[in-house]
């Protein structure tokens, strides 16, 4: 239930009495008392569900001028998201030099990815929350939203709704730490949810699933992946439009054999490669796909054992860092 | 390299039986300049995987010219005598329709559908393998289907939600443009889903059909501000898998045939 205190008035209205009363009782003050109207409208404590639901009348009557700043630029995203038209300066999209309109996403985002509004309008409204998610994501670089975009992803997808978009935009945040606010659903009691985590995290179902120990279990099992393959983390760009089974977040073998840390976002390597390096791996690339997924392992357990070992396995011989990896395999 | 029951054959064996420009041409030279050996238990089976890529294409091109509109999810639309608009946008086969009726029915009345590129290409190969197996086949083979790009794609058509990189591309195969650096305000142009027409053309929902400069022009054009890559074809394709396909084809037609017999 939403805390009363940390609301406006207008929110309060349509809390208790419903969209249809909120939007009839604002065109009335509209009508008596501008004023009043648009300071109750302008409030700081406003929740974007309410603006939302009144910005049609404020356009109806063309009164979008004496609008906050914050809502002003809140008008701009929904105008250009669903195409209202109206004066041109409505609908200039978000400057990302700009901390206000950064500010105005993030409110229309946190304070509206809780609210489940009465349809048609809601798939409209859901619509503008993922715009301002990608654009808080990709032209912003705000992370701080992964989190309450993880939920509304989760919350979306029981409800059978559309949810792809907004699994496109987490993904560009090029943060492979995210990955742990869509795993922690591994737990979730909701089949739903465990499915859609797999398939979000390409993950196969987990035998036994049904058992919460079996979830926990998974879920930390895919915790320590995450944490023990960080650096070398990428994101392939796959999602939905491309594959039915998108691998977003993947492990660059090569960079994990050299044990050479590589941007998630562009797969390249944060240092510069040495000439060493460059020939370790031209030798690594010899090697088949199966004793590639050998020695990054092996290589990954090596350094962290025993690093002076490790500088002397990895200069050997690819065939015999093979067999080294195959015959330590229980040593490690 | 075709080979046929573990014999070798050249494309000129094969050639003729097609016009000059037929798009079986092109795909029949890269098999056989492929560097893979492409294998084929009988002249029939290669034959079909021929006639499948060439209903894919043919589907491509009356999928261009039926008015479907382009439409992200949340606007999509359908004829909702033979399909259910599901919340997430996608279509469900209604319950009592025939499915080859309700696939006709997109390339009939496109105007009154609407969908994105993804689910377009879904819709073309369910189309191809009408043309194939016929009606009886079809509606016996895929009762339930749901148009939501790849999502809930029938078990027998998986593969072709799955593209796989490739060192030759063929007439039939979908292809993808990428588009890394996509405007956040306009996330369908993120990609492309395309069929390889043949001769160097590809039919996107959405934009078109056109040489690749084409597509990438328009993906271009629907970048960030700040965008510093530019799209590009991914060197993948997705193909069904002719094999099976074939397998379930000639089991319809012995069954087929049993049937006419007993009848």
């Amino acid at each position: 239930m939403a805390n009363c205190n940390q609301m406006g008035c207008l929110d309060r209205i349509r809390l208790r009495r419903g969209h249809v009363v909120l939007r009839r009782q604002f065109r009335t003050m509209l009508s008596q008392n501008r004023r009043q109207a648009f300071y109750w409208l302008n409030e700081e404590r406003l929740l974007f569900p309410t603006l939302f639901l009144l910005l049609p009348p404020v356009l109806e009557e063309n009164l979008q001028g004496y609008l906050s700043p914050r809502n002003k630029a809140a008008l701009r995203v929904c105008a250009r998201r669903l195409k209202w038209g109206g004066p041109p300066e409505y609908s200039l999209p978000v400057n990302r030099e700009d901390e206000g309109d950064h500010n105005a996403l993030k409110w229309m985002f946190e304070t509206g990815r809780g609210w489940d509004g009465p349809l048609p309008e809601f798939d409209a409204f859901d619509a503008v929350l993922d715009t301002a998610a990608a654009l808080l994501v990709v032209t912003f670089q705000d992370r701080s939203v992964l989190p309450g975009m993880a939920d509304l992803i989760f919350r979306r997808n029981r409800r059978g709704l559309y949810i792809h978009d907004l699994a496109w935009s987490f993904f560009q945040s090029f943060d492979p730490d995210s990955a742990l606010f869509l795993a922690k659903y591994l737990t979730s009691s909701e089949n739903a949810d465990v499915e859609l985590a797999c398939q979000l995290l390409h993950l196969g179902l987990p035998e036994n699933g049904d058992r919460p120990e079996t979830r926990r279990d998974f879920f930390l099992k895919y915790r320590t992946w995450l944490k023990e393959n960080r650096p070398y983390l990428y994101f392939t760009g796959e999602q939905f439009q491309l594959t039915s089974d998108p691998e977003p977040l993947r492990a660059d073998p090569e960079a994990k054999y050299l044990q050479k840390e590589i941007s998630p976002r562009h797969r390249t390597p944060v240092d510069p490669m040495t000439g060493e390096e460059l020939e370790l791996l031209n030798r690594f690339r010899t090697c088949s796909e199966k004793e590639q997924e050998e020695l990054c392992e092996y290589s990954a357990q090596l350094r962290k054992k025993d690093r002076n070992a490790w500088e002397v396995w990895r200069r050997d011989e690819p065939a015999r860092q093979v067999l080294a990896a195959r015959s330590n395999r229980e040593v490690v | 390299m075709i080979s046929i029951n573990g014999n070798t054959v050249a494309a000129a064996e094969l050639l003729d039986r097609f016009p000059e420009d037929a798009p079986e041409r092109e795909m029949i030279n890269a098999l056989a300049n492929s560097g893979e050996n492409n294998r084929y238990d009988s002249m029939e089976q290669l034959e079909f995987e021929l006639r499948l890529r060439r209903e894919i294409i043919n589907a491509a091109n009356a999928l261009y010219k039926s008015g479907m509109a382009f439409e992200v999810f949340r606007d999509s639309k359908c004829n909702e005598d033979y399909w259910d608009r599901r919340d997430n946008g996608g279509f469900a086969l209604k319950d009592g329709v025939k499915p080859a009726d309700a696939i006709r029915d997109i390339f009939k009345n496109g105007r009154k559908y609407g969908t994105e590129c993804a689910t377009a290409m879904v819709i073309i190969y369910y189309k191809a393998l009408l043309e194939v197996f016929g009606d009886e086949a079809f509606n016996n083979l895929f009762p339930r289907i749901t148009l939501m790009n790849w999502h809930r794609i029938d078990p027998l058509l998986r593969e072709v939600g799955q593209p796989r990189r490739s060192e030759e591309f063929l007439p039939g195969d979908r292809r993808y443009f990428k588009n890394p650096d996509v405007d956040p305000e306009t996330p369908e142009w993120q990609g492309e889903n395309v069929i390889d027409l043949g001769g160097g053309i590809y039919y996107g929902h959405g934009v078109g059909k056109g040489k690749a400069e084409y597509f990438l022009k328009a993906l271009n054009s629907n970048r960030r501000d700040d965008a510093d890559e530019e799209a590009f074809l991914m060197d993948t394709a997705a193909r069904p898998n002719f094999r099976r396909l074939y397998g379930v084809y000639q089991r319809n037609a012995a069954q087929s045939g049993d049937m006419e017999q007993a009848g």
